[in-house]
This record gives structure tokens, sequence and C-alpha cells, in this order.
């Protein structure tokens, strides 16, 4: 018996730590829940929905959001601006509860970082204009998300396409897209084969950068053989998709677009 | 009816507020005991914005004031007298917090005259006086408009009692009223009449009329689980929003709901308590924007109203959901 303890290594000998998954578990299931939250985002939003919102024309959606932007971003009249606040707050009040919780969340956030970087006009005096700024930041927050909920991704392309975007940024958009989501499901993959594998104490950035690192490569090889694959099935530089019907139930954005830039002449 | 703060007591209020909590409690408990899904709170949420509307359409009233109906009978019949009493009292809370309308320190007594007294015995009358005229042909257009007609005037008239007993309970040391100055024998005729005339009759024509357009629509209340469409109510709400203005039309204050200045020209000294009393500065004071039209102001004010209840609602609906409230 002690002839074969003697022939036992020095190394295996050692006391090791292992890794305690319910304390030092938390930043990797963090991680695995992040990444599933926004991949779970990106597919609820392309999940078919009868909500009214996601069968508007996309394309009205987006100049009816880009208008209200830029709108919004040039008055100076408080009534433009409350009376923009207000609809948009009717918008959100039609969404689902899950959705606005979400969308007041992300609009509670800009609004708090816009008012820390303003704080110092408030110090001069600047009360209106440091109103104006916040409620501008909130409602267009709030819109920009009520859109992004309600809009397919392909939508939104096909939207872009007809507004005669450059083929190239729409392809970069959405190749970046489909992309985002592959490559978080690979992450994912690889985070919970890193969970089942660890036993042993080990710095916790370690895995991260060589997931990082290979996720880097994964996509590269993933965009050539997408490249490739698209050229085999007669890729020429040009994008088509498929073109935008305009329906009955269209015509009042159509005339909530009008009514908006009529709204800001007035005002 | 909406009580600003200061014509009654701390101690009018507190009472009254002490009142309201166990209401409060009990509604909860029964809308959750009535089983009432995630799904539906948000129609009790569009009643609750139904009620914050129809508060809007002012009406001028027998003697230079105006009034308005509640639509609190309407949401006790639909919804029931517990989940009415909570989107009553959420909708007073916006009105008193955003609009300034009715008081923060008063906000027990509202809630107690117009989301308890209310719904209450609207729905109770209600039920009364269809098996009372269980066979005349128009029983439900009847029944429901007595219901409207009776409970806005025992609200009406709870808040006239609530107003009248300060004069005799709470004064200085010279004798002079400390918050409102009207004793019952002039409150309760000023603000009979005026409801028993007209507001009452609107309170009554608002409930049979909507009630009858549900109907059409929906064929059950909340409690009996129907299967809600609720687009056609999205589209009234629409509309009463649109033409809220029409409420801008009576010149006047309601009985009770004076200003400072108001109450110096009619009483000629303001009470103490009144004069000294915090003042409380809501964003969108009386449903006015400073810099905006009047009207422009009435109508977003109604949609700020409209869409901060059925966001607290939908809210509501959610973690209600989350707290094991099945779907």
């Amino acid at each position: 018996m002690k002839k074969i303890l003697i022939g036992i290594p020095e190394w295996l000998k050692k006391e090791e730590k292992l890794f305690n998954l319910k304390s030092e578990g938390k930043g990797l299931n963090l991680n695995i829940l992040e990444i599933i939250s926004v991949l779970h985002h990106i597919q609820s939003v392309a999940a078919f929905s009868n909500h009214y919102f996601r069968r508007i024309n996309p394309l009205l959606k987006l100049v009816f959001v880009f208008e209200t932007v830029l709108l919004l971003s040039l008055s100076r009249s408080l009534f433009f601006i409350i009376g923009m606040t207000s609809g948009i707050l009717f918008l959100l009040s039609l969404m689902e509860a899950r959705d606005i919780l979400a969308i007041l969340g992300v609009a509670s956030l800009a609004s708090l970082f816009s008012s820390l970087a303003l704080f110092p006009s408030l110090l001069w005096g600047n009360y209106h204009n440091f109103a104006f700024l916040i409620t501008k930041i909130a409602d267009t927050v709030i819109l920009l998300n009520i859109f992004s909920r309600t809009t397919r991704w392909r939508e939104i392309v096909r939207a872009l396409k007809w507004l005669r975007i450059s083929d190239v940024f729409i392809l970069m958009l959405d190749v970046t897209q489909r992309f985002i989501f592959l490559l978080g499901e690979v992450a994912v993959h690889m985070l919970i084969a890193l969970k089942i594998r660890y036993y042993r104490k080990v710095k916790m950035h370690d895995p991260f950068i060589r997931i990082i690192g290979t996720l880097f490569l994964k996509s590269k090889f993933m965009s050539e053989e997408v490249f490739s694959s698209m050229i085999c099935r007669g890729f020429n530089g040009l994008y088509t998709v498929k073109p935008i019907w305009f329906k009955v139930g269209d015509i009042p954005v159509a005339f909530l677009v009008i009514l908006t830039l009529a709204f800001f002449i007035m005002a | 009816m909406h009580i600003p703060d200061h014509y009654l007591s701390p101690q009018t209020c507190a009472v009254m507020t002490a009142f309201m909590a166990p209401v409060w409690a009990v509604s909860v408990a029964r809308v959750k005991k009535k089983k009432i899904t995630s799904s539906k709170i948000p129609l009790i949420g569009i009643s609750a914005a139904f009620t914050f509307i129809i508060m809007m359409f002012n009406i001028p009233l027998p003697g230079g004031t105006t009034g308005h109906a509640t639509g609190a009978a309407l949401a006790g019949i639909l919804i029931g007298p517990y989940a009415a009493s909570l989107a009553v009292s959420v909708s007073l809370l916006i009105q008193a917090l955003l609009f300034g309308d009715g008081g923060i320190l008063a906000f027990g007594a509202n809630c107690f005259n117009m989301a308890f007294v209310i719904p209450f015995a609207g729905y109770y009358l209600y039920w009364l006086f269809k098996r009372l005229f269980s066979s005349l042909k128009g029983k439900e257009f009847v029944s429901t408009f007595l219901a409207g007609y009776i409970s806005l005037n025992l609200a009406a008239l709870m808040a006239s009692i609530e107003f009248g007993i300060q004069p005799l309970l709470f004064k200085d040391a010279a004798g002079m009223p400390l918050y409102c100055p009207y004793p019952l024998q002039i409150s309760i005729p000023a603000m009979m009449l005026p409801h028993l005339l007209v507001a009452g009759i609107a309170e009554g024509l608002v409930t049979a009329g909507v009630l009858v357009f549900l109907r059409r629509t929906i064929s059950n209340t909340v409690e009996e689980f129907p299967e809600l469409k609720l687009s056609p109510i999205y589209a009234l709400l629409m509309g009463l929003v649109l033409l809220s203005p029409v409420g801008l039309l009576a010149e006047g204050t309601a009985w009770g709901e004076w200003g400072k200045e108001e109450l110096l020209n009619m009483f000629g000294k303001i009470p103490e308590g009144i004069e000294k009393g915090f003042e409380f500065f809501a964003p969108f004071r009386d449903y006015t924007l400073f810099g905006v039209p009047e009207v422009a102001g009435y109508v977003i004010s109604a949609i700020i109203g409209v869409a901060a209840i059925l966001i607290i609602f939908k809210i509501a609906g959610f973690f209600w959901k989350k707290g094991g409230v099945s779907k």
C-alpha cells in the first residue's frame, strides 16, 4: 500500500479548490441569461402578433418615427412638445404591459443620464431648456422603442429599401442583425459548455476572453461562408426585397404623419 | 364634487381616509377572490379612464356654478362595485396629482364620495330596480338611469354634509370658521338642488346610454368572465377624449371648488385654515398648460390622463399575473 502511495506524483496530492457554481458561477449565469434575453427579444419581435401596431405598414411607421424625432429635435414650442408627449404616451399605453415596463425602464435611464449631463445648465438657470431636452429625449426613446418592439427586422429593411437607402447600407444592417442572432446562439452554447465542464477554480476573465476570441474567428468564417453562398445564389450587389403594399388600415397612420407635420408648422 | 385641500379639516380628511383604507383593502381582496384575470385588469383601467374623461365634461348648473357626471355608477354596474371603487380611486388620484382637481389631503374624502358611495349605491340600486321593474319593457334603461341619478345625488349629499359640518366643528377663538365657511343649511341645498335638477340627470343618462352601447358590443360584465373585445371601447374612449373640450363651454366654478380669490369675493374673508394651508402645484393645473391654447390644453390633459391610467392598470395587471393570478 505504501509503495503505491509513493508512486503518486506530487501535483496529484495537492488539494485543489473546486469551482463553486453557486457562488462563483453567478457571473456565468448572468452572462447566459443576458444573451438569452437579447435573443428572446429579437425572436419575440419577429414572432407573429395580432397587435395593431405590428400590422401597420412598416414604411409609414418608419416615416412617422423619423419625422417625429426630427420635428421634436427642431421644435422650440412647448405646445408641440407637450402635444407630441401626450400622443406618444397614449401610443405607449396601448402596448402590452411587459413592453411598457421595458420601454419606461429604458426611457427613465436615458432621461436620468441626460439629466446628469445637463445638470450644470440647471445651475445657470436654464430650467426651460433642461425640461425641454429631457422631455424630448424621453419622447424619442419611447417612440423608437415602440417602433423597434412592433416592427420585424425584415420589415424595417423593406421600408429602408423603399426609401432609396443604399443597398450596401441595407445589406450591412441586415447581415449584422442575422449575425447577432447566430453568434448569440453560439455564445450561449459555449457559455453553457463552460459551465458544465469547469470544475477547477480559474480566473473568470480568462474563459470569457477565449469565448470572445472564438466568436470573432467564427464570425469571420461565417461571413466568408455566407458571402460565398450569396455569390453562389446569384448575388450581384443589388439588394432586392418584396414590395410594400398599402392597405385601407394604413390611412389613419398616413393621416397621422400629415397631421404631425401640420401640427409642427402651426405650433 | 372634487373637494380641494383645506376646505375640510385635517381631522375630517383623516377620518375619511381611515374609512377608505379598509374599503380599498377589501376591494383588492374581492377582486382577487372573483378571479378577475390579469387580462381583465386593463378593463378596470379602461373604466378608470372612462370616469376620468366623463368628469371632464362640465355642465352649467343653476346658480352659475358647474357640475359633472362621474361615470362611477356605470363602472360599478359594468365591472362590479369593488373593482369600480379601485378604478375611480386611481382616476381621482391622477386628477389630484397631475391636474390639481381635488385636494391631496382631501383624497380620502373624494374617494369616499365618488369611489365608494357612487359605485356601491349604483350597483345595488341597479339590481334592486331591475327586480322591481322586471315586467317593464325598458327595464335596463330605467334601472341604470335611476341607479346613476340616485347614486350621484347620494354622493352630493355626502359631500355637502362634509362641507357643512366644518363650521360647526372647527372654529377659531373668535368663532370664525377655520375651513369651509358654509354650514349645513347652506351647503346641502346649494349642492343638492343643482345635482337633483341637472347633474344627476346627466349621470343617469351617461350610465344608461353608455351601458346600452356597451351591451351591444359586450354581452356580460367582467365578473362573469366574458371574452371581451376591447376595440369598440377604446374607440368610444378616443371619441370622448376628442370631445372633451365641450366641458369648457360651461363657465363658472363648481360649488365648493373655489379658489382663494373667489372665496374672498363671496364670503368676504378667507378662513384661516384655507389661507395658511400648503398649496400643491400640479403640473397641469385645472387641465390647462401655460402657453398652450385652452382647448388644446384640455385635449392634451385628457390624453395624458387616460394614458397614465391605462399604463398604471396595465402594469398592475402584469404584476397581478406575476403574483400568481391565472391568465
